[in-house]
């Protein structure tokens, strides 16, 4: 199987939402879509879901063009939906039959996917007196856990191919870890992912493959680990016993930061870095800590896009 | 167009559920079907004191046109024991014939002085205090056609001529076999002797006579089965447009359309949901009149006349088997076929006016054109009704008939009354087609656009432009509008914060 976008545009009068991207999944895993606040990932993801027509481009999907109806695509939509007033099974079972799965597959799946995002006592209420209960509407459950049932009717299908706009925003720390392990255990079902997030940690976490979009254009794509190599190690970070300032002084660095405790220093090549390191050592002064690492997918972002999203 | 619809099974099943589960739905239903429960019973007990019969008609001028010497017979109709309707029992609780009293005589009508100018009134004369009324009898294509004429001035009133009318029509065989040796001929039109009777109604102003021609009458049953129909059709009109509007924009506003659109195409989602709730109008309508009908049987236990059904008058009047003439297998269907379409094109704009709203609270607003279309359609039929344009074929007719907005109001009463040809009737169906098939065209061009509409209202021209703009392909050349409803498209990615 394999996701291939190509060239996707997509324009709004003068204005182009999402420009020239592209990006190719040829293996199970999960591809990032990072950007500011009306980038375009929401808009690519629907040009992609067939939800919006595209000016130019092509979705395929093991080479033919994407056929949402005919595709078993599991879907968690950044605006959640669900009918308040209708019961969960009811929904629940609704959004299976619409991906055709069996009614009686479906309550087993929605009675698994229950139980592992603890939701049970929503959908199957206790009888209270030996009266028959309904299982409870929408509009009775919190926030997070009416996501955790739009959750399950994404994942319900067994999709073969999972796209989540921002999975974990507006979850608490618990239930982001359980979505977390959730995603994990699909990755490892090796499905096709693509995932939306502004929480660089989880996109680091999961992810293999990544696109930044920057005002509908792709500002840098490709596989993580190779965009950080080819950034290098110029991160450091020291903390000293005594003050360094004099020697930090001497050197010509990108960029110098102090914090409470210690330097974050932007280094021009790992050379300078060793040079720098060498000067402490033959100035004798202790060294709590010295790290040289390549930058954050975080530090990436906000290269990439802070100085044009600030103009 | 198979992908295109591909779920509409399932999204019409859901919507059926759904909503057939819904309090409101429920308690609405049982209100109406409990109102049709009581409703002829209760009537029944407010008319009892005033069930004693009596009649004002001393006199019956008869025309006999036939051949079976009818007037000779009448004494036939002046047996005490004659039962005065269908629903009579010969037994203690049988009512008296209070028309056996009536005096038969022959009317002095010289149809040879008659030609097309000649007045009603000229032929057929009352004074303020007669106590006659006319009858002709024909009989024509195996049917004894009657019809009485009286006067609004006399004494004599339109339930004292239905009274008679029912008590003619229950006796009318007896009398018709009264000294007549029948051969085999005569023996099969006995028994196939249906009358229909049609009352009319001298008025003040003059009525042209041709003959008996009763294409020229004034069919009150007929008119009555036109009139309900245009009238319950506007009720359910009203009724199901509302309930497409707001099951779109309630998808719309949840955001459940997002997740919808994963597994089937819009065009799925809007017909599935029209076709849905015309499904629910029609279960909640025959709820009622199956309470109805109910009512009827149990009024007839509680107020018995006879050991059948008694059915009220104003029914008979209407069900009567003469106000149907055009009732065949060919014609229902095109009734049929006009009405459903007729649903489903109002449906598709009930559709569109839901999908341009984005809040629930704005569905008066999106709705405003969908009830304008609908009110006018049926405004208009009813003109064509209460002013009995639709008796003859003229232009205003023809279009009212054609133009599938106000066809589904007046043309099926019209074909089952037997005013319409089936040409006419094909030329409607077509039409209705045609206009069917570029309502989809346009919907499923506009819909996709719409159903991401997040904003203010759109109106008709928006509507329009977003459709030009798709089929042309003018996609550089987006206006204003579409820039607007594609605006929550970029919201989106603008809600979401970091954390």
């Amino acid at each position: 199987m394999s996701l291939e976008v190509k060239n996707i545009v997509k324009k709004y009068g003068e204005k182009t939402a999402v420009n020239n991207i592209s990006f190719s999944m040829s293996e199970p895993g999960v591809y990032a879509l990072l950007g500011t606040n009306g980038a375009g990932k929401t808009t690519t993801i629907r040009i992609i879901l067939g939800m919006l027509s595209k000016d130019n481009g092509e979705v395929l999907w093991n080479n033919k063009e994407l056929n949402v109806v005919e595709t078993n695509i599991g879907y968690l939509a950044e605006e959640r939906g669900l009918y308040p007033k209708y019961t969960l099974m009811d929904q629940l079972l609704y959004f299976a039959k619409l991906k055709k799965v069996p009614k009686e597959e479906a309550k087993k799946r929605i009675k698994y996917w229950a139980e592992r995002l603890e939701v049970e006592e929503y959908i199957y209420p206790k009888a209270m007196k030996n009266k028959k209960v309904k299982s409870m509407n929408a509009d009775q459950l919190s926030k997070g856990n009416q996501q955790k049932i739009q959750l399950m009717a994404a994942l319900i299908s067994d999709p073969e191919l999972i796209i989540l706009d921002e999975p974990l925003s507006g979850l608490d720390p618990v239930n982001a870890d359980l979505f977390k392990l959730i995603i994990r255990e699909e990755i490892e079902k090796e499905k096709y992912l693509i995932m939306s997030s502004h929480q660089m940690a989880t996109i680091e976490e999961f992810c293999t493959d990544i696109t930044i979009l920057n005002r509908g254009n792709a500002v840098l794509s490709g596989n993580l680990d190779d965009i950080k190599k080819s950034y290098g190690r110029v991160n450091m970070h020291v903390r000293c016993e005594e003050n360094i300032e004099g020697i930090i002084t001497k050197f010509d660095f990108t960029e110098v930061n102090k914090n409470a405790t210690e330097y974050e220093i932007k280094v021009k090549s790992e050379e300078q870095a060793m040079k720098f390191l060498s000067e402490i050592v033959s100035q004798k002064i202790n060294i709590i800590k010295f790290e040289l690492r390549e930058p954050s997918l975080h530090e990436i972002f906000v290269e990439k896009v802070g100085t044009s999203h600030e103009e | 167009m198979k992908n295109n619809l591909l779920g509409l099974k399932e999204i019409y099943t859901f919507t059926v559920s759904q909503s057939l589960k819904a309090k409101s739905l429920k308690i609405v239903t049982i209100i109406m079907c409990v109102l049709a429960l009581f409703s002829v019973p209760v009537v029944s007990l407010i008319r009892q004191d005033d069930k004693e019969k009596h009649t004002n008609i001393k006199r019956i001028k008869v025309v006999d046109l036939t051949e079976f010497h009818i007037l000779e017979n009448m004494d036939v109709l002046k047996d005490e024991n004659l039962k005065m309707s269908d629903t009579d029992e010969l037994d203690e609780k049988k009512e008296k014939n209070i028309y056996a009293g009536i005096i038969y005589e022959p009317a002095e009508i010289d149809f040879s002085k008659m030609d097309g100018n000649t007045k009603a009134k000229e032929i057929y004369t009352f004074d303020k205090n007669a106590d006659y009324v006319y009858m002709n009898i024909v009989y024509l294509k195996g049917t004894f056609q009657t019809e009485i004429i009286y006067s609004k001035e006399t004494k004599i009133d339109s339930d004292d001529v239905d009274n008679y009318s029912k008590f003619f029509e229950t006796n009318f065989k007896n009398l018709i076999i009264k000294n007549i040796t029948l051969d085999k001929k005569q023996q099969k039109i006995v028994d196939s002797a249906n009358v229909i009777i049609d009352q009319k109604e001298l008025e003040k102003e003059d009525h042209s006579v041709d003959g008996m021609d009763k294409s020229k009458d004034y069919q009150k049953g007929k008119y009555l089965v036109v009139y309900i129909l245009v009238s319950v059709t506007l009720f359910m009109l009203a009724f199901s447009g509302e309930r497409v509007g707001m099951s779109i924009v309630t998808e719309k506003a949840s955001k459940v359309m997002e997740y919808l659109l994963t597994s089937v195409k819009p065009m799925a989602i809007i017909l599935g949901k029209v076709f849905a709730n015309i499904t629910v109008m029609l279960i909640q309508i025959s709820s009622v009149v199956i309470s109805f009908i109910i009512s009827i049987m149990v009024n007839s236990v509680i107020f018995p006349k006879g050991d059948g059904i008694d059915v009220p008058d104003f029914m008979v009047k209407v069900l009567k088997a003469s106000n149907f003439p055009g009732v065949n297998f060919y014609n229902i269907v095109f009734a049929i076929i006009i009405f459903m379409g007729g649903f489903l094109l109002y449906g598709l704009i009930a559709g569109l006016a839901g999908a341009s709203v984005s809040k629930l609270e704005e569905i008066a607003e999106g709705m405003k054109l969908y009830s304008l279309v609908m009110i006018i359609g049926g405004y208009i039929s009813m003109f064509m009704v209460t002013s009995n344009s639709y008796l003859k074929p003229s232009v205003l007719r023809s279009i009212v008939v054609i133009v599938p907005f106000t066809a589904i109001y007046i043309t099926p009463g019209l074909i089952i009354t037997g005013y319409l040809k089936v040409t006419e009737s094909l030329i409607s169906i077509f039409v209705l087609c045609i206009c069917i098939v570029l309502m989809i065209k346009f919907v499923s061009n506009v819909y996709e656009s719409m159903v991401y509409y997040n904003g203010t209202p759109m109106k008709l021209k928006d509507i329009i432009n977003i459709s030009k703009q798709k089929k042309a392909g003018t996609k550089e050349n987006m206006t204003e509008v579409n820039k607007e409803s594609n605006r929550d498209v970029e919201k989106d990615g603008e809600e979401g914060g970091e954390q």
